[in-house]
């Protein structure tokens, strides 16, 4: 059996993530934080599909693990975290917690179908061209509709408890 | 996908009139729940006479809001629980989650606890694998196959009860480090019977090549190409079987990943049967793995002491679980327990691609198809269906829709 090392990948960690900054730099986006493998974007929202658009056709990056979505306070944050070879791609938007509206990315990524469900579900934030939106992927159909949804940091799993008939 | 979400399903029927000697349009629910099986989703399937256009999926019913209790406990504690998000790769969580953490602590794993991770990750691939084979065997009816192999699988689960004191959920992965050793004079017992595996595994492997009841069942079945599977995000056994050679393990190694031979298994195309010789090729691959590592493990300890407080950031780990890619992300606010944990299963990354290769077959197909994607499913036993012309109502069991799947192809068995 061949000795295995280290997948080698023709641009180094440090090339790539110049390559992928200088290529959104017109989209305004900025680097946050990040080390030699995790690269963190940020770029405003209305240039979220531009930017998924340049990185999925023009520098290859066709993986795209998850959607996370954070509450930060007065906004919620949608972390698009794409995983190439050695390394993992965060571009991060907000959007606001009174509105919280974004165009789906489906059409550039058909794989995110269920991730933005999910994220409807557990932050409502609703992804404007998504086909299912007014479905429910996780949540219960009983849940209530008065009631935040779950993962925002104001609503309490007391509440969700009592809101759906577990507790008292 | 997208073009076939927003059609309704009476457009399906105006245009599916008249081409099938069914043209009735039958929605069968399938699912959600049951105990004794892994992970209960729904489906709801829209046939044409006997084939399937569309499937609408409905999953949640197991959702336990793991990331919502996740912020309300103890770094420490939380490992055993999401070690309980899944009960057949739970070490994989706990792994890809304590990794997560470590990313943010920035201190430096004892290379015996690296081997010792990938010695168990890769026991629970093999024993994953090998119980998928056994029900693939079950659904397509072969059952002496699903014996046969679930025996085997024992001799897997007898050695991580060995190393980790449980069969199941092992509660071995800690932060930076593991809780146990491997104790040294377990070791040759192990490799024999590790080898002895490799052997059961060559002969299942030429069951499946040659075996006519599997073949009818496997062969051409559950079809999608390997660019489709890219756009859907598809990952694990499935996306390589397509040829597509994308594994965590090789592509950004983690535990010991990194200092022991790996060959990567590939095929050519995906149907049941080339995820099949997959599965069963990638069992050979960790045995080896296995045996290596063992060999060569490095003395030292196996844990390092840390603070029960993580400082402030985020990362993001993904390790291979036997389905595919788990990813975790993690957010610290530098306190006692996490300001937000994300999990993204592979079930949920490959269940896209499982209803693409749905599409186009025949209800005695469902079983066998919704299996190939390997997805804790749990809902065969509650489905009813229901003529839409007619209205007539009527009930099958998992057992019953199992027999029926089995009369299609060999109508001469009894029933």
């Amino acid at each position: 059996m061949a000795r295995r090392m280290r997948h080698t990948v023709e641009t180094s960690a440090v090339d790539l993530f110049t390559l992928i900054e200088k290529k959104l730099s017109p989209a305004n986006a900025k680097r946050e934080t990040g080390s030699d493998r995790l690269l963190v974007l940020r770029v405003p929202q209305d240039q979220l599909i531009a930017s998924l658009k340049l990185l999925t056709e023009e520098m290859g990056l066709k993986h795209l693990s998850t959607i996370t979505g954070l509450d930060i306070g007065d906004s919620i944050e949608l972390n698009y975290q794409f995983w190439h070879s050695d390394r993992i791609v965060d571009i991060k938007t907000s959007v606001s917690k009174t509105d919280p509206r974004i165009e789906t990315c489906t059409p550039i990524i058909p794989g995110a179908v269920l991730y933005e469900m999910e994220v409807h579900d557990m932050f409502g934030v609703t992804f404007q061209g998504h086909p299912w939106m007014d479905r429910k992927l996780l949540l219960p159909d009983n849940y209530p509709k008065d009631l935040p949804p779950p993962l925002l940091k104001g609503t309490s799993s007391e509440k969700i408890r009592k809101a759906v008939g577990i507790e008292k | 996908m997208h073009d076939t979400f927003d059609k309704t399903v009476q457009d399906r029927k105006e245009t599916s009139a008249g081409l099938m000697q069914y043209s009735a349009e039958n929605l069968v629910p399938f699912g959600p729940i049951h105990p004794a099986l892994k992970e209960p989703e729904y489906f709801k399937l829209i046939l044409e006479g006997e084939r399937i256009v569309d499937v609408i999926p409905r999953i949640g019913y197991v959702h336990r809001g793991l990331e919502k209790a996740a912020e309300q406990r103890p770094w420490i504690q939380n490992i055993y629980m999401f070690e309980r998000t899944c009960g057949i790769c739970s070490f994989a969580h706990s792994t890809a989650y304590v990794q997560a953490v470590e990313g943010l602590l920035l201190y430096k794993l004892p290379e015996r606890a690296k081997f010792i991770r990938l010695v168990v990750a890769e026991l629970e691939r093999i024993h994953s694998h090998l119980l998928w084979i056994g029900l693939m065997g079950h659904w397509a009816g072969f059952e002496t196959l699903f014996m046969w192999v679930w025996k085997d699988r024992e001799i897997v689960l007898d050695i991580v009860e060995a190393i980790a004191g449980n069969r199941i959920h092992k509660s071995l992965a800690t932060i930076e480090g593991v809780k146990r050793d491997i104790p040294e004079p377990l070791i040759p017992g192990f490799i024999e019977r590790l080898k002895y595996i490799t052997t059961r595994v060559h002969y299942y492997r030429n069951v499946v090549d040659t075996e006519s009841t599997l073949l009818i069942r496997t062969e051409g079945i559950g079809k999608i190409s390997a660019d489709r599977l890219e756009q859907l995000c598809a990952v694990g056994p499935l996306v390589r079987a397509a040829g597509i050679p994308r594994d965590v393990r090789r592509d950004d190694p983690y535990a010991a990943y990194n200092d022991v031979p790996m060959d990567l298994v590939t095929k050519s195309g995906v149907d049941i049967h080339t995820l099949m010789q997959q599965r069963l090729d990638e069992v050979v691959v960790s045995v080896n793995m296995i045996i290596y590592a063992l060999e060569h493990m490095p003395p030292g300890p196996v844990k390092l002491r840390v603070p029960p407080v993580v400082p402030k950031g985020e990362n993001a780990s993904h390790v291979e679980a036997p389905r595919g890619e788990l990813f975790y992300f993690v957010k610290s606010n530098g306190g006692r327990m996490p300001e937000r944990v994300k999990v993204r299963t592979p079930t949920l990354a490959n269940l896209p691609s499982a209803l693409e290769m749905l599409k186009g077959h025949t209800l005695a197909d469902v079983p066998v198809v919704l299996t190939g994607i390997d997805p804790c499913f749990g809902c065969m036993d509650r489905l009813s269906f229901l003529d839409r012309d007619s209205q007539k109502l009527w009930r099958w069991s998992g057992e019953e829709l199992r027999q029926y799947g089995i009369h299609h192809y060999f109508p001469e068995r009894k029933k």
